[in-house]
């Protein structure tokens, strides 16, 4: 695959940025512990010094916008990305750059402010047809907003910019029989090209499933996938759920030069077991230095062991060891 | 690269290094010989490893691309 090779050289970065963890959301079946708020200005400092040193040396920098919920920090994302792209030009780097968003804050001007900015990439999530969406995909003190969502996606695909979507659907047993619903609801976004639907069985990572939440088993999940972008009324659809085909795919978290910056400044290689000690190989210094410490190792061992299950989710291998933090 | 722009370049066939090639070149790769410095550049010291991943970064170069981010093939 054409990217894995260059994850070993010194001309390649990837970065996943949190500019902030207090999302404005708490999806029940959500992992994170939304402890951490928003980027301070020293850490932001320091993340800036570490890419003014490292961009001349590359000729691919990805930054990716995680959180949740990197929308609430755009200021943050602004001051990165306008620098990330004034570096980038100065030194012929290729800057792309994409953002997981729950897509409440992205209005026009905020969309047209990203697309600006070189966030060309987006992934938005629908928890099925609004009345599952709306009760699963709960604001921090009311309920979901799949109305305003869908309308933000509709904008966005009227515009004539060079984006790609990505809408990933969350599947289980009780929400599978009224896909059809969410699928009328967004014909005209799925209809354009730039756009791509994914399912994804929702799954227990880390945080108790909330009573309402059916977990699909994985064959269970592939006859569904399977029958569902099969029926030639989702002919127009463009599904891209190949990820449960192919035999080896590896995750950013096996990758060398990848590594998720957190808002506090701590760098880790994975974006679910955000609370397992070995997650944390490192911070971003106040010189804009990086410290690595010994858990990098390990999550570099997973090469050595040729296993595709590891390459493809590293963070397995440490819950099944003794060392799971 | 994430998981899902890695099958989708996989899908697309783009004629580069197979996760496979790179994989198999990455066999007997010791954990210990890679490192990071401070400046965030990664450090291969197993050589033999080093020279097959430079091998398949030419490769890529032959075979019309160089990185995943502009690929388009």
């Amino acid at each position: 695959m054409s990217g894995l090779s260059a994850a070993f050289m010194n001309t390649s970065l990837a970065l996943i940025i949190m500019p902030t963890e207090k999302c404005n959301y708490r999806c029940t079946y959500c992992y994170e512990d939304f402890l951490a708020g928003k980027m301070p200005r020293d850490v932001l400092d320091s993340l800036l010094e570490f890419l003014s040193k490292r961009i001349p040396e590359l000729t691919n920098l990805e930054i990716s916008w995680f959180g949740g919920e990197p929308l609430l920090a755009i200021d943050v994302l602004d001051e990165v990305m306008s620098f990330c792209h004034s570096e980038a030009t100065k030194h012929s780097v290729a800057l792309s750059s994409g953002i997981s968003t729950n897509g409440h804050l992205l209005s026009p001007n905020i969309f047209s402010l990203l697309v600006q900015k070189n966030v060309l990439r987006y992934q938005i999530t629908m928890d099925g047809p609004k009345q599952f969406h709306n009760a699963r995909r709960k604001r921090k003190n009311a309920e979901g907003d799949y109305d305003l969502i869908l309308r933000n996606l509709f904008f966005i695909c009227e515009t004539n910019a060079n984006f790609d979507l990505n809408i990933r659907i969350h599947v289980d047993r009780a929400n599978s029989e009224c896909m059809d619903d969410l699928m009328a609801d967004i014909t005209l976004i799925g209809k354009d090209p730039r756009t791509t639907l994914c399912f994804e069985r929702v799954k227990n990572l880390g945080h108790q499933l909330p009573p309402d939440i059916k977990p699909m088993g994985q064959s269970e999940f592939h006859c569904f996938v399977t029958k569902f972008i099969s029926n030639p009324k989702y002919a127009h659809f463009k599904f891209d759920n190949v990820l449960d085909k192919i035999d080896t795919h590896v995750c950013y978290a096996a990758l060398p030069n990848n590594f998720v910056v957190r808002s506090d400044g701590r760098l880790q290689k994975c974006t679910v077991a955000l609370n397992n000690s070995i997650n944390t190989v490192g911070k971003i210094e106040k010189s804009g230095r990086l410290s690595i410490n010994d858990q990098y190792l390990k999550w570099i061992s997973v090469w050595q062991q040729q296993d595709t299950a590891l390459l493809a989710c590293p963070a397995r291998y440490f819950k099944s060891s003794s060392t799971l933090g | 690269m994430s998981r899902k722009e890695g099958a989708y370049y996989e899908r697309r066939g783009c004629a580069m290094a197979t996760e496979k090639e790179v994989i198999d070149a990455l066999k007997d790769l010791n954990p210990k010989s890679v490192s990071v410095d401070s400046e965030g550049r990664i450090i291969i010291k197993d050589e033999a490893a080093k020279k097959r991943l430079e091998q398949l970064q030419g490769e890529n170069h032959k075979r019309g691309g160089n990185n995943y981010i502009n690929c388009d093939c």
